[in-house]
């Protein structure tokens, strides 16, 4: 029964971190902003009030997208690259909509959710170990922390 | 006309038809599916299908002097050449190709091209299927089971932070997406109606987009993309109004923006905007709807919210998601002073102040120290968007600080609302009054004519406070004794910025105008002169409430009028201003300023003001003012409302 156990987590695992072997990431970066005076600004946003974009979103989101939909295996890797900030803080605080959101993405649903932030609030500095860690790593060390969490990973890949 | 069109049209068919069966010799008569093409746009006619509403909305044909003219700019939008002025041409030429053999391509169909044409046109006529077969559109079909939307909602980004300019807001759709990971809402799809600008920036860009110079396009983002761009880095507060649409509503409304995806409409900032174009689409959705009706010469954003909420039952749940920028002033309000202090030390202070803060963090209860650590990452967050160098170290041994805390039991304070700030409950954004009053002992009546927007003393709810944005403003008097007719003023524009300065933020508060005027200190009948005047300073909520902001300006003021002895003056002021929040309806504005002019003219301007305002409706307000400037007295009362222009 234990091996059982094992044998699915070792599986789950592999399986999420076959689904996200591709660290390469979206080649999304971050958002930039084109316009960075104060002047440049508020003539942006006077004339783009009523619409449009003040920030560019950089190109290069092709490696994850298809047809302008983020494809299923690079949803997680997508999903952080964007949200990169909010979620370390998030992680830090234990809580929050895109924490939670990224635990769905691994699959994890209602009181697993909990857990996953219980998890990466626990594992901060494991997940996210220096000022300069990427979005990539992230997701790499995230993937690698299912390893050392094997409950949390079988209920996460149970409802996959 | 249309009439006469569609008779030749349909005789050019047949002549068509006859000449190609003449050429090639071969058919005696037409085809079976060109005979029922033929039959089919007889019905149309007979059913007056194009100028039925649903098909009207679909091509975006408006009326346009006497005769019709779509709002579509790209011409492969129509099948007929003439289709965009002629929604009867473009009916016939539809049926016609929808008749053509299916492509191997499905990219190449009309069919899938319009679906949402077709489905109407399928329905309207009764086509029968078998005479006139629907293609699969496999590659169309495909992108709508991945979408797989059953709920749209309209999503309002509210105003910039110290930027009154900017308080019109943006608007684009969100797709409820069936089958997202536990139904999270972050993994939803929004549709955003934006122009191209290529790398334009600056002075091209604003008259480029003013004159209608840049292509708009639809376009899909996650919309946790879309959240993070509006919400994080532009600190804009985002609400969500969820349409009552059926899902047939949903599917037409999909349909339709797959129509427009490979067109383009000419982008118009003022108003052939992004709202604009959202208020068509949900037309085609639900054609019973008139939204773009309402609009003449502007379309702001948040004025096209507060169409759809009044419109009876089409807004099904309203949500509401903070900025940044509030999320952390809500923060911020349940901490003490000195946390608040703690707080920006911890993201601001150098290396020993820094540990100094530690020492102090430490020896508060941990939920308090979960809280200023909290309200510490929001701020941080804030900062390292605009320098990330500088606080990345910071941030990140904040939130290893946090993390190591660990899970923290925080009594839930409620969740502050701010559900005043909803668009749709603003004032209308034009404005018209009278007032009676007098100037030097001389009474008059003026009436205030005024094309946009909210001005600092008019009801807040729905405006960003602490901001003013008047343009195009008209008040003409008439003194009664002895009568004459005057412009007392015509305001291009006068816009007020005023941002309180706290812990985390110390912004500018700034004021500029410009346009034609009596000038203050001068006597009742002196000429109107130009004038343009600018200030900056800062503003404080002193007592930690928002009832009362004092602000201070120094300003530059310039004027030129033929009765000033050069022709011109140029002065130079500072002043000092309470603005009164006696009630949500209820402002008052006191200030005391001294001008000096200096070059032209010299002289000393004491200024002296007390202006109330009281609303008495969301769009009704009594206005009563009393000025003294250099002793000339003035003192008006009157009655104004705000309507939609």
């Amino acid at each position: 029964m234990k091996l059982k156990v094992i044998l699915a987590a070792a599986l789950m695992v592999a399986g999420a971190q076959a689904a996200h072997a591709d660290d390469a990431g979206c080649g999304l970066g971050s958002l930039i902003i084109t316009d960075n005076t104060k002047l440049m600004q508020v003539l942006a946003a006077t004339t783009n009030g009523i619409g449009g974009q003040t920030f560019a979103i950089s190109t290069g989101t092709s490696n994850c997208k298809a047809q302008n939909f983020v494809m299923n295996d690079k949803a997680i890797q997508y999903f952080t690259e964007v949200n990169h900030n909010d979620l370390s803080r998030e992680m830090a605080q234990g809580q929050g909509e895109k924490l939670n959101t990224l635990a769905a993405l691994y699959g994890c649903q209602g009181s697993a959710q909990k857990d996953f932030a219980k998890m990466t609030q626990g594992s901060y500095s494991q997940i996210v170990p220096s000022a300069d860690t990427q979005a990539t790593d992230l997701v790499r060390n995230l993937n690698g922390q299912f390893s050392s969490h094997p409950d949390l990973a079988k209920a996460c890949g149970a409802a996959i | 006309m249309p009439i006469i069109l569609r008779f030749y049209s349909v005789i050019a068919l047949i002549l068509a038809t006859l000449l190609s069966s003449f050429s090639f010799a071969q058919a005696p008569d037409v085809s079976p599916t060109q005979n029922y093409v033929l039959e089919l746009q007889k019905k149309a006619y007979a059913l007056d299908l194009e100028h039925n509403r649903q098909w009207l909305v679909l091509g975006h044909w408006r009326s346009h002097f006497g005769g019709w003219l779509s709002e579509v700019d790209g011409t492969d939008f129509f099948l007929s050449s003439n289709g965009r002025k002629n929604p009867s041409e473009e009916l016939d030429a539809t049926l016609a190709a929808f008749a053509a053999a299916e492509p191997s391509d499905d990219h190449q169909d009309t069919q899938c091209r319009f679906l949402a044409r077709r489905h109407w046109l399928y329905q309207a006529l009764q086509i029968d299927v078998k005479r006139m077969p629907l293609h699969a559109c496999a590659n169309a079909m495909a992108w709508k089971q991945k979408l797989g939307a059953d709920r749209v909602t309209l999503i309002f980004a509210s105003a910039y932070l110290n930027n009154p300019a900017s308080m019109f807001g943006h608007t684009f759709l969100k797709f409820h997406t069936r089958g997202n990971p536990d139904d999270k809402d972050l993994l939803n799809y929004g549709v955003s109606f934006a122009a191209h600008t290529g790398d334009d920036s600056g002075v091209p860009f604003a008259l480029i987009g003013l004159l209608g110079g840049y292509k708009g396009y639809f376009s899909l983002l996650p919309y946790h993309q879309t959240l993070k761009e509006y919400a994080n880095l532009e600190g804009r507060d985002v609400f969500e109004y969820q349409m009552d649409f059926t899902q047939d509503e949903v599917d037409i409304l999909i349909d339709h923006l797959l129509e427009l995806e490979q067109t383009y409409f000419y982008y118009f900032f003022f108003d052939k905007n992004c709202s604009y174009q959202l208020l068509a689409l949900l037309e085609a959705a639900r054609p019973s709807l008139h939204l773009t009706d309402r609009f003449f010469y502007f379309v702001i954003p948040a004025d096209t919210v507060r169409v759809l909420t009044q419109e009876n039952g089409l807004v099904k749940k309203i949500s509401y998601r903070p900025s940044l920028t509030t999320q952390l002033q809500d923060k911020a309000s349940e901490l003490s002073s000195h946390e608040r202090k703690l707080t920006r030390g911890l993201v601001t202070d150098k290396a020993d102040a820094y540990n100094l803060g530690l020492h102090d963090l430490a020896i508060l209860p941990e939920d308090r120290q979960a809280r200023v650590l909290e309200a510490a990452l929001i701020f941080s967050e804030e900062k390292l968007q605009a320098n990330p160098p500088d606080f990345k170290e910071r941030d990140h041994a904040l939130k290893i600080k946090r993390a190591t805390l660990g899970s923290v039991k925080m009594n839930e304070t409620p969740a502050i609302s701010h559900t005043n700030r909803q668009p749709e409950l603003g004032h209308d954004p034009s404005l018209t009054g009278l007032s009676y009053g007098s100037k030097e002992a001389h009474s008059f009546e003026e009436f205030q004519l005024r094309a946009a927007y909210h001005s600092l003393l008019s009801k807040e709810s729905g405006f960003l406070p602490g901001t003013q944005l008047e343009a195009m403003r008209a008040q003409a008097r008439y003194y009664n004794d002895p009568s004459k007719w005057a412009l007392e003023q015509f305001t291009i524009a006068d816009i007020k910025s005023l941002m309180p300065i706290d812990e985390f933020r110390q912004p500018y508060s700034w004021r500029v105008d410009l346009g034609f005027k009596h000038l203050d200190d001068q006597a009742w009948d002196s000429a109107t002169a130009f004038n343009i005047n600018g200030g900056m300073g800062y503003s404080v909520e002193p007592f930690n409430t928002h009832r009362l902001l004092l602000f201070s300006f120094l300003g530059a003021h310039f004027d030129s009028a033929p009765d000033l002895e050069h022709g011109y003056r140029f002065a130079l002021s500072g002043e000092a201003s309470a603005l009164l929040r006696a009630s949500e309806n209820w402002s008052g504005l006191l200030t005391a300023g001294y001008r000096r002019n200096f070059l032209g003219e010299v002289s000393d301007i004491p200024i002296f003001s007390l202006n109330q305002t009281y609303a008495l409706s969301r769009n009704w307000e009594a206005r009563l003012s009393f000025q003294d400037v250099r002793q000339k007295i003035e003192s008006k009362g009157g009655l104004f409302v705000h309507f939609l222009f």
